[in-house]
């Protein structure tokens, strides 16, 4: 199929911006031509001034380099210039004497600058500035020259100074009005502006009007109507711009200050349109770049077969001006129907200016500090009713608080339980850089879509770089860089696993381990191959002295009988030097055993060892009759098996201790389950089986702690809501049970 | 269980044998998302998951109840087969036929004896048009009782008799959701959207993009007013007054839509007198408000060229609810906001069929197509259409709390109950409870054997909505199609095949020929012709392919109405009705006294629904909250010396229940706030009184005299 030939006439922002949407709303549709004069690529016209003043490089401004042509399949004719087209035949004729046909054709020819006709305009060093090459002609003639003159005080002329001031010129502004940029700032502002410009070193000449300009081979002087002159090396043209209509006046489509548009920017004449400085629409040429691209989506729309229509763009103005903050939008001089908010603080150099009416945002001045600009831009654009508050808060530019204050455990998404750590990790781990990756990775605003926004300005808050301290570090162990999940992985496959043998196979850089992984790593093979029995690699706690050892008879639930009291007695009588302690968890601990007598010191107890050398639930503390069945049975079921770190478990029917961090108390509403130990936290209330969701608790914080997290920080990580979601399916209840189980049988038959 | 590592290597390698998807829309609220359940069968056990499907409503968003939505519905609780009560207060499997003989037995020898109106049936805003059309047809026609009325009566029956009244249509809202982002201004009085239906919000969003004010009136700062420019935290019950106070100021500030109302209206002059006797500042005050944001508020809503008002059960279920909305209303046609693009009235509705189970004759009053039970047209055309003489169609019933009142009163002798859990929906749910125990013979339709269910003699085993096809019609009078393509467990049936087998049973099955569900809705269809809730221009077919379909839509070539009242009022010459309202209902029963000096208000969590019969039994929900709470402001609390998580007993002069604390600056200081998705001890609806609207029949749910203690510990140790 013959695609149509559409031909963009200016390779300027307006044009490009244009081809850019038309090819991500349909890449294949046109065969496009690009005309442009200047012998360069696309490059962004309004970071001039940033180039002049020194603050980017020629190569920051490129848009798209000539491969970006290429690769799009656009034929780019650089350095001819369109001066006619025929309608009606559909040609187009160019300045370099070539002809070519079109289907489509769009104006994209931006401004001319307007050079006041003033006798000495045509010295090489009067010229105006509107394209790289002018910019790079003052750069190099702000080498050898000292006086520089910029006529016209607007916005583009105070940019242009302050480049020039910044090239080390000495630089004098003339001005036909009372104030600076005039159609942009009320006079305080104005007046704020020249007084910080005059401060940096540059001289107005307000309310003058030039003359002529002098010279022998170029300009020596500039001449004003009152007589007065000053010297001058380089003159600097910044008095208007005036859309570029002469090729399309040339060609019959009806021009009257630029080439007339309607909405959909249609000239008159069929399919050929108008984008940009150039456009004019209602009678309305804008000068700025946010119109100029706001009319390039809505033209791409229409050529791509949509329908569209533009509607005015609210004007703004931002100055580009090395340390100097100026914004200002819509309207900057209120009438008598307006309320006006003035925030005025002159030790800091700040005047901000907001102007109401009838509730809605109509115009603002900012200067000084341009906190609140987007803001201001969405409310006059939306026209959005609000009240003083609102208005207030702007002017005293509170940045929201919103994403920035999260914690990494605050929940974003509720349907999908996605904290802000879980997004943040998102980001760093997997790159999800934008709100769909994030979608993706973590499932957060998939369902209901209510925390979109808060994700998106988390998207944006972690792409500036903030938030990003929270995230834990990744390595499993300082033996290695790989993560848990990558170990646990290895672990999985691996055939009889050892420590050691898991330490030579990742290649860790410590073969005999760190104090950490020699307890994890035993740890991860017991949860994975409960069968094989746990290997101890780190003695734990440290033994005691040499000679005498000490022992803690298991007595679930701190229960004892006459019959175990009595058997302890004639013990005691067989070995007198042994002493006895009750200990702070309600158990007893026979000490000052010699190490030859133990084994038959605990023979004549008759009861087996607490185990001494790895974490698990710590004997249960009771404290009140009503738990006393519970704190038997937890013991009897879960205080052999190894946890990711020690358990202190506590049930009460009092008041709770500090040192617990899974404590249970009775309720009239059931069993209250808390974890934490200073700062307790409700986990959950249970009616009926707590022994039964208690053993799911732990097997499922075995199952996916960190080793050595404690279980209330291992549930704060999580999130409790997750943690129960588990926990209340009956289905994950049986297999974290039968997964217990084993692991308990197991450890069972290893110390037995 | 996603952060287990042991877990998900042993998983990892279990393949899922066999994959069913089933289309179907959340059974839960109006929004009706479109979804479809995934069944994928492993080698022990079945695993569920849920995906939403595009739709022009939700656009394929789900909540997280819609996510879970599946779990109630393969609960190992259902009920398989029908059983019955035996003498020991055990249940027993008995086959349909045995059932339904048990049912014809009953009915008939209890109607013989008592007359045809010693039945009463209950039925639900959860079930479908087809299945609320049969059940007031079964009522009618086969069991000749006129008592017959439904739980959506607390659900919007405030806001429908206030529409019905004032606009002469009662529609949820008087235009599309679509509507919502084109408004300037929002008010949204009583209504906790970010909760109750998370998948509007977007709408609200996208509003607030476009630059709307949003306005919310509510005595809590809920997830929705966090959103609000303005938020009016009005004292619970006195949204009357305090509608008053923003028209007052709108008068006052001579912000009055004068054309409209000349044109479009009748009743000014009146209202206008009532509203020139009012004082700003002391019904300002009565309402708990400042007169600064009174007139704030109607400055900017009455200055935005477009804005909605939204309402739902903060202001209509009061004992002054009718008249409350009316006062809305009328700030709405003061403005002259409804009938335009980004214009209009809504009362969100809750349930998932709150509209349509409203329209075809499920209510005391109504009749199919929202004809009225009372008008001798309506009647002779219906009766007309079922083919019995029209003195047989019985008259008006009663609502569905003076139903159990009857019942009480052994004016009502048997129930059929439908899709329904009144014990823990109704106020003075002790009274309910004694109330259904005094029933001679009690009939229910439901899942699971509910906190209701108990007390009956027999329970019929119904379809769960993945089982059960038929038209829901959304919050905006959109017409939806809810696929079903699951077989129901045991033998289970959809609740329109059971209506029908009842009818069939008590020896009027030749006016229950139906096969299907769409048959049902073909002839809901021709019932509805030239209604006011007209379907007759929809079908199965023109539903789906057309992505549902607003009525009114009178014959098959219309496309539909989003927007109401573009033209005219459904009213004598298309005017619609001001009205003056007093700030004070006329029961008083929400004034707090010395002995209950705090007003308890009631609500959703986004987590549960309804009684929560069926959130309750999600794990993924109940993990989000398994208890109820009292929501208390933290000055509150220390006056009555109770601290986070301690647990609270809340009486009122109807009764008393234990919840948690939860401590929140975001309630006034006067509130208190108390879930309603509960039973038993936790159940709050047994603190509300029996009192109801006089014109909806609506209980005051949301406004009580409570007080408040920490709850000392009943329980002793126990002795071992």
């Amino acid at each position: 199929m013959n695609r149509e030939k559409l031909v963009v006439i200016g390779n300027g922002m307006a044009g490009m911006h244009t081809v850019e949407n038309i090819l991500a709303r349909d890449p294949d549709r046109f065969e496009i031509h690009v005309y442009g004069r200047e012998p360069y690529a696309n490059y962004n016209r309004i970071m001039l001034s940033s180039l002049l003043q020194g603050t980017s490089e020629e190569q920051d401004i490129i848009i798209h380099e000539e491969a970006w042509y290429e690769k799009h399949h656009i034929h780019f004719h650089k350095q001819e210039e369109v001066v006619q087209l025929d309608p009606a035949n559909r040609l187009l004729y160019t300045a370099e004497g070539a002809e070519d046909s079109f289907d489509k054709a769009v104006f994209a020819t931006g401004s001319d600058p307007f050079i006041l006709p003033l006798p000495g305009t045509d010295f090489p060093s009067v010229i105006p500035f509107r394209t790289i090459d002018d910019c790079r002609y003052m750069i190099r003639r702000a080498v050898s020259a000292k006086d520089a003159v910029v006529i016209g005080g607007g916005l583009l002329g105070l940019e242009a100074a302050r480049g020039l001031l910044h090239q080390g010129m000495n630089v004098h502004v003339v001005h036909l009005a009372e104030s600076v940029m005039e159609r942009q700032l009320d006079q305080l502002a104005a007046g704020l502006l020249q007084e910080e410009l005059e401060q940096l070193g540059i001289t107005f000449h307000m309310q003058c009007e030039t003359a002529s300009f002098t010279g022998t081979d170029d300009v020596e002087a500039v001449h004003f109507k009152d007589g007065r002159s000053i010297a001058a090396d380089l003159v600097v043209m910044a008095v208007g711009i005036r859309p570029n209509t002469a090729a399309a006046a040339a060609s019959g489509v009806a021009c009257q200050r630029g080439i007339v548009v309607n909405r959909e920017l249609q000239t008159n004449a069929p399919g050929i349109y108008a984008v940009g400085e150039c456009a004019e629409i209602d009678g309305v040429t804008y000068g700025l770049v946010k119109p100029a691209y706001e009319q390039a989506e809505v033209l791409a729309a229409n050529l791509c077969g949509e329908t569209s229509s533009y509607a005015d763009s609210i004007l703004y103005t931002q100055l580009k001006a090395v340390g100097i903050d100026v914004f200002s939008a819509g309207r900057i001089e209120a009438g008598p129907a307006d309320q006006v908010l003035i925030h005025r603080d002159d030790t800091m150099g700040v005047y901000r200016k907001l102007i109401l009416n009838r509730d809605r945002l109509e115009g603002a001045v900012l200067y000084g500090d341009k906190a609140g600009q987007q803001e201001v831009l969405t409310l006059i654009r939306s026209r959005k009713l609000m009240l003083p508050d609102e208005a207030r808060s702007i002017l005293a530019a509170e940045s929201g608080a919103g994403a920035a204050s999260m914690q990494a455990a605050d929940t974003v998404c509720h349907c999908n339980s996605v904290s802000c750590g879980d997004i943040t990790a998102a980001f760093c781990r997997s790159g999800a850089d934008t709100v769909q990756a994030v979608k993706a990775h973590t499932g957060a605003a998939s369902s209901c879509g209510g925390c979109r926004p808060l994700v998106a300005e988390l998207v944006t808050l972690l792409n500036s770089g903030a938030l990003q301290d929270d995230l834990p570090s990744d390595a499993f162990c300082s033996c290695t860089n790989l993560h848990t999940d990558a170990v646990a992985a290895e672990v999985m496959t691996m055939e009889a696993a050892t420590p050691e043998t898991v330490r030579k196979t990742l290649a860790f850089s410590n073969r005999n381990g760190c104090s950490y992984c020699r307890g994890a790593l035993p740890y991860m093979l017991h949860l994975f191959k409960p069968e094989a029995g746990l290997i101890i690699e780190t003695p734990y706690p440290a033994p005691a002295s040499q000679d005498t050892v000490s022992f803690m008879p298991e007595l679930p639930g701190g229960l004892v009988t006459p019959a175990q009291l009595k058997q302890f007695e004639q013990a005691l009588e067989q070995f007198p030097h042994v002493s006895i302690q009750l200990t702070s968890e309600q158990r007893m601990l026979f000490t000052g055993i010699r190490q030859q007598e133990a084994d038959t010191f605990k023979r004549c107890i008759g009861l087996a060892a607490e185990p001494t050398d790895y974490y698990r639930i710590r004997p249960v503390v009771t404290n009140g009759a009503s738990g006393n069945h519970l704190s038997r049975e937890l013991d009897q079921q879960l205080g052999r098996v190894p946890t990711p770190a020690d358990v202190v478990v506590e049930i009460s029917d009092r008041s709770l201790s500090a040192s617990a961090q899974l404590s249970l108390t009775r309720s009239d509403a059931g069993w209250d389950i808390y974890l934490g130990s200073a700062e307790k936290q409700l986990f959950y209330t249970a009616h009926a089986d707590v022994f039964s969701f208690i053993c799911a608790l732990v097997q499922y914080y075995r199952e996916s702690a960190f080793y050595e997290e404690p279980i209330d920080s291992w549930a704060s990580r999580i999130g409790f809501v997750p943690v129960r979601e588990v926990l209340l399916d009956e289905e994950n209840c049986r297999l974290l049970h039968a997964r217990l189980q084993e692991a308990q049988q197991h450890m069972e038959r290893s110390t037995v | 269980m996603k952060h287990s590592l042991l877990h998900y290597y042993r998983e990892k390698q279990k393949q899922s044998e066999v994959e069913n998807v089933y289309e179907t829309q959340c059974p839960f609220c109006s929004m009706q998302c479109k979804k479809k359940v995934i069944e994928q069968s492993f080698v022990t056990r079945k695993q569920y998951k849920t995906e939403g499907v595009d739709n022009p409503v939700t656009k394929g968003r789900l909540c997280m109840k819609g996510m879970n939505a599946y779990a109630h519905a393969v609960h190992e609780d259902r009920l398989m087969h029908p059983v019955r009560k035996q003498p020991d207060g055990s249940w027993k499997e008995v086959s349909w036929e045995e059932a339904l003989e048990l049912v014809r037995d009953q009915f008939q020898t209890l109607q013989k004896q008592h007359g045809t109106d010693s039945i009463g049936v209950y039925g639900s805003a959860s079930i479908t048009n087809e299945e609320s059309y049969l059940l007031g047809k079964l009522a009618r026609v086969a069991l000749k009782t006129k008592y017959i009325d439904y739980n959506g009566r607390f659900c919007m029956s405030s806001a429908a008799t206030a529409s019905k009244a004032v606009l002469g249509i009662d529609r949820g809202l008087t235009n599309a959701l679509a509507d919502i982002p084109k408004a300037e201004v929002l008010l949204l009085s009583g209504t906790n959207i970010a909760s109750c239906q998370p998948v509007m919000m977007p709408y609200l969003e996208e509003a607030k993009a476009n630059g709307a004010f949003i306005i919310v009136i509510d005595p809590r700062k809920t997830e929705t007013a966090a959103i609000a420019d303005l938020h009016l935290a009005v004292t619970p019950g006195r949204d009357a007054a305090l509608t008053n106070a923003l028209l007052a100021s709108l008068e006052r500030q001579g912000l009055v839509n004068e054309a409209f109302v000349k044109e479009r209206t009748e009743g000014w002059d009146e209202l206008q007198a009532h509203l020139q006797t009012i004082s700003l500042k002391e019904t300002a005050d009565y309402a708990g408000v400042n007169v600064q944001d009174i007139e704030d508020a109607v400055r900017i809503f009455a200055g935005a060229d477009t804005g909605m008002v939204l309402t739902a059960r903060g202001v209509e279920q009061q004992t002054d609810g009718h008249m409350a909305v009316r006062n809305l209303l009328n700030l709405v046609l003061l403005t002259g906001k409804i009938g335009r693009e980004g214009c209009g009235y809504g009362a969100v509705t809750g349930q998932g069929n709150g509209q349509g189970g409203r329209e075809h004759g499920q209510k005391a009053d109504q009749l199919p197509g929202y004809r009225m039970i009372d008008n001798p047209e309506d009647r002779k055309h219906i009766a007309e259409f079922w083919g019995i003489p029209e003195p047989e169609l019985p008259g008006r019933g009663v609502s569905a709390y003076e139903m159990l009142e009857k019942v009480k009163d052994r004016e009502i002798r048997a129930m059929l109950l439908v899709c329904s859990n009144p014990v823990v929906s109704n106020p003075n749910a002790s009274f309910i409870k004694d109330s259904l125990q005094t029933l001679d013979f009690f009939v229910a339709v439901d899942l699971f054997i509910s906190e209701s269910a108990q007390y009956a003699d027999l329970i019929l085993p119904a379809a769960s909505y993945l089982e059960d096809e038929g038209t829901m019609t959304n919050l905006e009078g959109r017409v939806t199609l809810r696929e079903a393509s699951k077989k129901p467990p045991g033998s289970s049936k959809p609740d329109w095949k059971i209506i029908c087998e009842l009818a069939e049973a008590l020896g009027a099955g030749a006016h229950f020929p139906f096969r299907s569900a769409e048959d049902v809705f073909n002839e809901l269809r021709h019932a509805s012709r030239g209604g006011a809730a007209d379907y007759y221009g929809m079908t199965y077919e023109r539903i789906r392919r057309e992505e549902g379909l607003f009525w009114p839509c009178p014959a098959l070539d219309h496309p539909g109405t989003p927007r109401l009242f573009a033209e005219g009022f459904a009213r004598p010459e298309g005017r619609a009705l001001l009205t003056a309202v007093e700030s004070e209902a006329a029961q008083t029963t929400s004034k707090p006294t010395e002995t209950y000096p705090l007003l308890l208000t009631t609500g959703r969590v986004m987590a549960h629904y309804l009684t929560g019969v069926q959130t309750r039994r999600s794990t993924k929900l109940a993990a989000r909250l398994y208890e109820s709470f009292i929501e208390l402001h933290p000055a509150t609390a220390e006056a009555y010396a109770i601290a986070e998580g301690d647990l609270v007993d809340v009486t009122s002069e109807a009764g008393a229940i234990i919840v948690r604390a939860q401590l929140t600056p975001d309630i006034r200081r006067d509130t208190v706030f108390v879930p309603f998705h509960w039973a038993e001890h936790q159940n709050v609806n047994k603190l509300i009184p029996g009192k109801l609207d006089p014109v909806s029949r609506m209980p005051g749910y949301k406004s009580t005299p409570v007080t408040i203690k920490r709850h000392e510990p009943a329980l002793q140790p126990a002795q071992t």
